[in-house]
């Protein structure tokens, strides 16, 4: 791998600004059909050797905060948003302009935020591609669900998913071939799913429906949750190893640790894609932060602080600044062109990139559609104690999902969910087990008096332990977000990283829509546990993470989902979208920009497996384009040899 | 019955600080040396609030009512801040063995440690993050203390943490049981017959 001093100056047929999934999909795609591509990484590549993996993962083990990003090494200069070790729950790295606080993280690395991800795969359900007919800022996908279906068959392949296509054919989610299986088995469901399913099942043998607010009545049913986790291999895939050792590899062998690390690396990351680029075409630079786009028609050599592109130039290649030591803030700049740039930075970065370098005429005066529709998955987390111990803290972080909230009538009036029963006990709202053993030992039991404090310690701790962890429950409900013109990603002068480069300045804000929809869960959650007879323990005060907000005279709290999306969003119409439906830019022809940034809704899914599925399509596009953008010159088939020509060996060899 | 410890190779503060712990923690010798933890957690207490306070503690932990069963017993006079000192430093011992990193002590116990042997002024805990050598291997002084602070023993020691040990749980990231393992009934219901 080198670093960018390398490719200064240098011209490729493709630029990818972005190791992560879409960059590293793109790249392997045009790579393998002989195009010269350059990624431009700006973070480090440490994870590619098993060495730099296994030193991630024992720094995992030693940190305090174990939060997403733990195992990777802070970087300044090309800075990641990380939960604030200072005030958990809080992240910095962004300015927070509010209302609300926007606590969504990704990982700026090679490898991306996948290398940190949970590894979940549901599809977009075909509902959820037509959303304009929800209102409340829904918006239609320019592309047919139809046409996604090649899209998603062959992501679940790269990405190596594990499924039951058989209860995902139930919903919807898979529709044109009946034949269709996931290249792995479904990771088995835990004990406590079945747990769930035999309760929900006897429930509704009872009569049990859920009434929801339309009047529609729904009848809750857990199913396997697709994911990109290796498992039993179906037909003849062949599942990945490891990344950096030759013949290696596991399946989930149940580490749960899928966030922020699998130590074995059954869990699909981008170093696997990585692994198989055509090392003649696809060169990786790493420690390279990309500052703008370069566009043609601007004067050679000239910057400006903030750049104003006309609609309608066309993109010609990157500056950046490369950097040795993260700490240092020293960097050198360069730039490097090429036919195509793709930026594949995530969301927000894409959406910083493009005001940076003065796009579409520096967005319209700052009225224009880049960095707006911020939308995620706000999340609520509801928990509780089950009667009997369901083997928590075992097994992947979820191994099921109820998919019956995703979609119905109740769209019209309020977001949809996907809940996800978690098999990690209370990790996520409270951080346990780690302040279960802090409560008793420092908070103890109270004495008669109400003052005295004892811990609680030896057998008596082990043994309340020992009782409670197994039982502890949790249940995460997904909420969509449509796009909002007012959420966004802008930049300001005064927000910079010690680089000098500009960090995200985020508004973000959570509708009445999305707010009526936490309200629904919130009965769906108490009608869930209900059920289980489990206790409810939810207690938004207590939880050191939770983003607490009133509705209705109602306490609520959301939790992030990072799934940060619509920064820049896909359509018909230039005027109030920023691609079109192959991610290419509306305004500057060469600039493509890929991921979830593009998605005009995202469902109650988890967005990558979309933003995978977007990403070949796009590849796949960018194939026959580029095609046209270099014509290849066909030597004439040299004449067969002639008595005449045979002492002309310079003719010859010129033939 | 001969010793199965010569007592040359049997250093006495380490026997002191394992019975401490086997009170603290609720598991008995045997368990907390197979974590190999037992050096480190007592080089780490005795570096945080000396030996001199870790070998009172050991002494003295019955007389402060905060036993494994909560009770009181009968105990050689002690001061209202040496309880609150000695308290502070069992529950942190507790918590170091659980959870694998020193918890720091709270500002009236740091007071009252800083009042008994002197050192740093910090009186909150702060963050310290492991340092880049894998075990924490200082030696033991009585004149000055480390800081107090958060401070991760080790990444040996989030691993062997009691908290995973007690209920027949794994380290997350660590020690995997297996694919499929996650399916299976937990150990106490297989154990009654539970369908």
């Amino acid at each position: 791998m080198n670093r960018g001093d390398g490719v200064n100056g240098g011209h490729y047929d493709v630029i990818v600004v972005g190791g992560g999934v879409a960059g590293s999909l793109i790249a392997k795609e045009l790579g393998g059909a002989e195009k010269r591509v350059l990624i431009l990484e700006a973070g480090t590549g440490d994870l590619d050797t098993w060495q730099g993996h296994v030193a991630a993962v024992w720094r995992y083990y030693g940190t305090l905060n174990k939060h997403e990003n733990s195992p990777y090494p802070p970087n300044p200069a090309a800075p990641s948003p990380t939960e604030d070790l200072h005030a958990p729950g809080r992240v910095d790295y962004y300015e927070q302009r509010g209302p609300l606080f926007y606590a969504s993280t990704y990982l700026r690395a090679l490898g991306g935020s996948m290398l940190h991800w949970q590894g979940a795969t549901p599809r977009m359900l075909p509902d959820d591609f037509k959303t304009s007919r929800y209102g409340h800022g829904g918006r239609d996908w320019p592309i047919e669900y139809c046409e996604m279906e090649q899209w998603y068959q062959k992501a679940e392949h790269e990405l190596g998913v594990a499924g039951d296509a058989t209860s995902q054919r139930a919903q919807g989610a898979i529709r044109r071939d009946n034949t269709y299986v996931y290249p792995m088995d479904a990771i088995p469901l835990s004990y406590q799913d079945c747990l769930f399913d035999k309760a929900f099942q006897a429930a509704a043998k009872q009569g049990w429906k859920v009434q929801m607010a339309c009047g529609q009545e729904v009848v809750p049913k857990l199913i396997s949750v697709p994911q990109a986790r290796n498992s039993r291999p179906n037909r003849d895939y062949k599942p990945v190893g490891t990344v950096g050792v030759y013949d290696y590899g596991e399946r989930c062998n149940g580490n749960s640790n899928c966030v922020p690390i699998c130590p074995v690396q059954a869990k699909y990351t981008p170093l696997k894609t990585q692994q198989r680029f055509n090392r003649e075409t696809v060169t990786t630079v790493t420690r390279t932060v990309v500052t703008r786009v370069l566009f043609e028609g601007e004067a050679d050599g000239a910057y400006e602080p903030r750049p104003r592109v006309r609609r309608g130039a066309r993109a010609i290649g990157v500056e950046y600044q490369t950097y040795d030591d993260p700490r240092s803030m020293s960097a050198k700049p360069g730039r490097v062109y090429a036919d195509v740039v793709v930026l594949a930075a995530h969301a927000i970065e894409n959406a910083t990139l493009l005001l940076a370098s003065g796009a579409r005429d520096r967005n319209d005066g700052g009225e224009g559609p880049i960095g707006r529709h911020l939308m995620d998955h706000p999340v609520l987390v509801t928990w509780a104690l089950m009667k009997e111990s369901v083997g928590a803290y075992r097994g992947p972080m979820s191994t099921a999902t109820i998919d019956s909230f995703r979609t119905g009538e109740w769209r019209h009036s309020h977001s949809p969910f996907r809940i996800e029963p978690d098999n990690w006990g209370w990790s996520l709202p409270q951080k346990s087990p780690t302040t279960d053993v802090q409560n008793l030992i420092h908070c103890g039991d109270t004495v008669k008096d109400k003052f005295t404090r004892i811990p609680v310690l030896g057998r008596a701790l082990r043994e309340r332990l020992c009782d409670e962890l197994p039982r502890q429950i949790q249940l995460s409900f997904s909420m969509e977000q449509p796009a909002d013109w007012e959420n966004r990603v802008t930049i300001s002068e005064e927000c910079r990283d010690a680089l000098g480069n500009y960090r995200p300045v985020i508004h973000y804000n959570l509708s009445n829509y999305v707010k009526d929809g936490f309200a629904a869960a919130l009965r769906v959650s108490k009608d869930l546990y209900g059920v289980l007879e489990a206790e409810i323990r939810t207690d938004f005060s207590v939880s050191p993470n939770a983003i607490c907000f009133e509705h209705q005279g109602q306490k609520f709290a959301y939790w992030s989902g990072s799934h940060g999306g619509g920064t820049h969003i896909m359509g018909d119409d230039p005027e109030n979208s920023v691609v079109d439906e192959w991610q290419e830019s509306h305004d500057h022809p060469g600039l493509y920009v890929v991921g979830s940034g593009s998605m005009p809704s995202m469902g109650t899914s988890n967005p990558s497996l979309t933003l995978a599925a977007l990403a070949l399509r796009t590849a796949d596009h960018l194939r026959e384009k580029l095609m046209t953008y270099r014509r290849v010159t066909v030597s004439p088939t040299p004449a067969p040899c002639t008595p005449d020509a045979a002492g002309d060996s310079e003719g010859a060899a010129r033939r | 019955m001969p010793n199965s410890r010569p007592p040359s190779e049997a250093p006495q503060p380490l026997d002191g600080f394992i019975r401490l712990s086997v009170e603290l923690t609720g598991f008995n010798e045997f368990e907390l040396t197979a974590t190999g933890m037992v050096e480190a957690y007592y080089r780490t207490a005795v570096d945080r609030v000396s030996k001199q306070v870790v070998e009172d503690l050991c002494q003295r932990f019955h007389g402060l009512g905060i036993g494994s069963a909560g009770e009181a017993r009968s105990a050689p006079a002690t001061t209202d801040q040496e309880r609150l000192l000695l308290s502070g430093v069992a529950c942190a011992v507790a918590e170091m063995w659980y959870l694998g990193f020193w918890p720091g002590l709270s500002r009236d116990a740091y007071a009252a440690l800083l009042a008994r042997v002197g050192g740093p002024c910090d009186a909150e805990p702060s963050m310290q993050e492991m340092s880049s050598n894998a075990v924490c291997d200082v030696g033991p002084t009585d004149s000055v203390i480390a800081p107090n602070e958060v401070f991760a023993v080790s990444a040996e020691a989030y691993v062997q943490g009691l908290v995973w040990k007690c209920f027949d749980g794994h380290p997350m990231g660590a020690r995997p049981p297996g694919f499929g393992s996650w399916s299976l009934p937990p150990r106490d219901l297989v154990k009654q017959g539970a369908s």
